[in-house]
Formats: structure tokens, C-alpha cells, sequence
């Protein structure tokens, strides 16, 4: 198996068929970051595909002193997120509104799994991008904090702390939003 | 040993998770002791392995199909400015270096060649330089006092 550097030396002279190993290797780990980040599958196929064909066209640009290979790829991703989500504001609430989330419920109280699925994507798609990315990143894309840190660009005591923050506050939204629940099917069996 | 605040353990949780493997190495076996020493502790780590679990709930579509469906797309050209090629061309990716280093060497030479050509081939002579030198000589031989030398 070529190391990242053989690999992008091989796509940076054309050679297809390291591009094609290098989609097998990155494409879908960076297709789950970008579905957790906006919330369509489309969306996240689009963004897989629009770094892919960066990493095509930039091979030449990458510097493996700078940065592992995962951790550039993820950072175009994350910019090709941002600017999905400033075009397109309406991604995230149009799939995952609360509005929706609380019909969702309504419609199959049975699915209580699914709502909350769907309530834990409401939640975190609230989340401030900076902390969004941290908490995806770190807790499923399995990098580490340090890599997690060079793609946002801050030290790993800020990373840190957006973690924390994030943290913080879903987990105190999911237990809000339980509670809610609770008291609502409270109040409707009484 | 670090004595544990609940406001510090807090912040471990908040910030590593409730998996003591992702804890800082210096401080796990205080906080896990901390922990057994502490219900109220024990409890708050409940509800932060209660919320970890409720994230890993957030799972991704299995995008079937979707390296076929990349790889079948036609690919750009890959387009690179005529000074990256230069660079790129002078500076080979770091485990060939040594083995290309003529290449910055014939570069250095390239001034020198184009100097010793110029030199060649250039008049380097002003004009008029020649016959006024040699009038003004004979001019100022003619002040010359020579009684000296004699």
C-alpha cells in the first residue's frame, strides 16, 4: 500500500489509478462528515466529490510537513461545508427543523428511536459551526484532537474548549427536550 | 496525585467524553479514583455515558455505490502554473532531493553560461574610446618636462 506521500506524488504526475485509491481510502469518511454537517445525503455525496476533485487538481499543493493527508482533505471539506451552508441556509432547518422533529413524533409515536435520531440531528445541526465541526471530527471521524485542531486552525486548548462547549450544550438540550417529551405524554395520559 | 474538584471532573467529561481511555494519562487514575470515592460523581458519569451513547445514534447513510459512482466522473485537467512547474521540476518531493540536486546546480550555472556568452560575444570597447586615449597621451607627452632625465 503506497504511503500518502507516494500516493499524492502519483496523483500530482496523473496517475489515475492512485486517484482511485485515494477515493477508496478517503471519499467516505469524508462523505459521513460532510451528511453529519448538513444533513442531506446528496449534499454530502456533492461535497465528497467536489474534495475528491480537489484533491485531483491540488495534489501538487499539498504539503506533507503541514499536514497529514486525512487531516487536508478534511479541512477543504469543512470549507466546502461552510460555503453549502451560507448558500444554502436553508439545508439543515428545511430536513431537521424542531418544527419538523415535533411532526415526526406526532406522526409515529411508536418510532421513538427514529424521533430521537432526529431530535439529536435537530440539536446538533443548532450547534455553532466551529463546535459542530470539533464534536463531529473528534467523536466520529476518529481524528485527534491535534489533527482536529489544524483544521480549524486553533491551538488544542481551544479545540478543547469548543468540544466542551459543545458537549455542554447538547447534552443539556437533549435532556431539556426529554424532559419536555416526558411531561408532554405525562399531561396526555392524565 | 491531582485532588479532583467536581468542577474539574466536570470538565473532563464535558471535554474527553465518559470513556476514561480518552482522559489525559496523568490525571485518569485520580479521576477514576475520585469517581469510586464519589456518588454524586458516579452519577454525573451515568449521564455523560448515557450521552455518548445517545450519540453514536447520529449514524451516516451507507452511500452505496458512491466510489464507482466518483471515479466514473470524467476528471479535470490538472492545471499548474508555469512557476509550480519550475518549483516542482527544481525540487522533487523530499525522498528524491538528493538524487536530483543537479537540478538548483544547473540553474546556478545558467548566469555564469550566459556571462561567459555575453562576454564572447560583446564589443566591449566605447567608441571613440581608443584614438582619443591615444591623443591625449601624445598631449600630455608634449608637457612632459624631460630635463629631468637627462
Amino acid at each position: 500500500m503506497l504511503t500518502d506521500q507516494q500516493l499524492m506524488s502519483a496523483i500530482a504526475a496523473g496517475d489515475q489509478q492512485a486517484y482511485a485509491e485515494a477515493v477508496n481510502r478517503f471519499a467516505r469518511s469524508i462523505a459521513a462528515y460532510a451528511y453529519r454537517m448538513t444533513g442531506r445525503e446528496r449534499d454530502a455525496e456533492d461535497i465528497a466529490q467536489e474534495t475528491m476533485l480537489r484533491l485531483w487538481t491540488q495534489a501538487h499543493r499539498w504539503d506533507p510537513d503541514k499536514a497529514e493527508l486525512s487531516t487536508w482533505l478534511h479541512r477543504i471539506a469543512r470549507n466546502l461545508c461552510i460555503d453549502f451552508l451560507r448558500r444554502d441556509k436553508s439545508a439543515l432547518s428545511e430536513e431537521i427543523s424542531g418544527e419538523q422533529v415535533d411532526a415526526q413524533i406526532a406522526i409515529d409515536q411508536q418510532l421513538d428511536r427514529d424521533a430521537d435520531v432526529l431530535r439529536l440531528r435537530a440539536a446538533v445541526a443548532q450547534l455553532p459551526e466551529r463546535q459542530r465541526s470539533a464534536l463531529i471530527m473528534t467523536h466520529f471521524g476518529g481524528l485527534s484532537n491535534r489533527e482536529v485542531a489544524c483544521i480549524l486552525d486553533v491551538t488544542v486548548d481551544a479545540l478543547e474548549s469548543l468540544l466542551a462547549r459543545a458537549r455542554r450544550s447538547l447534552k443539556s438540550k437533549l435532556a431539556n427536550e426529554h424532559n419536555n417529551m416526558m411531561n408532554s405524554e405525562g399531561a396526555y395520559k392524565s | 496525585m491531582t485532588e479532583f474538584t467536581p468542577e474539574r471532573f466536570e470538565e473532563l467529561m464535558a471535554m474527553y467524553g465518559s470513556d476514561s481511555n480518552k482522559w489525559p494519562a496523568k490525571e485518569r487514575q485520580a479521576a477514576l479514583s475520585y469517581v469510586g470515592k464519589n456518588p454524586t460523581a458516579a452519577r454525573e458519569m451515568q449521564l455523560w455515558q448515557a450521552f455518548d451513547m445517545q450519540l453514536q445514534s447520529f449514524a451516516v447513510p451507507t452511500f452505496s455505490g458512491l466510489e464507482a459512482r466518483l471515479l466514473r466522473q470524467r476528471l479535470p485537467v490538472q492545471q499548474r502554473g508555469l512557476a509550480d512547474h519550475i518549483l516542482a521540476w527544481l525540487f522533487p518531493e523530499p525522498h528524491r532531493m538528493l538524487a536530483m540536486l543537479w537540478r538548483p546546480a544547473a540553474l546556478a550555472v545558467v548566469p555564469l553560461a550566459l556571462g561567459l556568452f555575453v562576454g564572447s560575444v560583446a564589443d566591449m570597447t566605447v567608441d571613440g574610446y581608443a584614438m582619443s586615449s591615444f591623443d591625449e597621451e601624445l598631449y600630455f607627452l608634449s608637457l612632459s618636462d624631460y630635463a629631468e632625465s637627462i
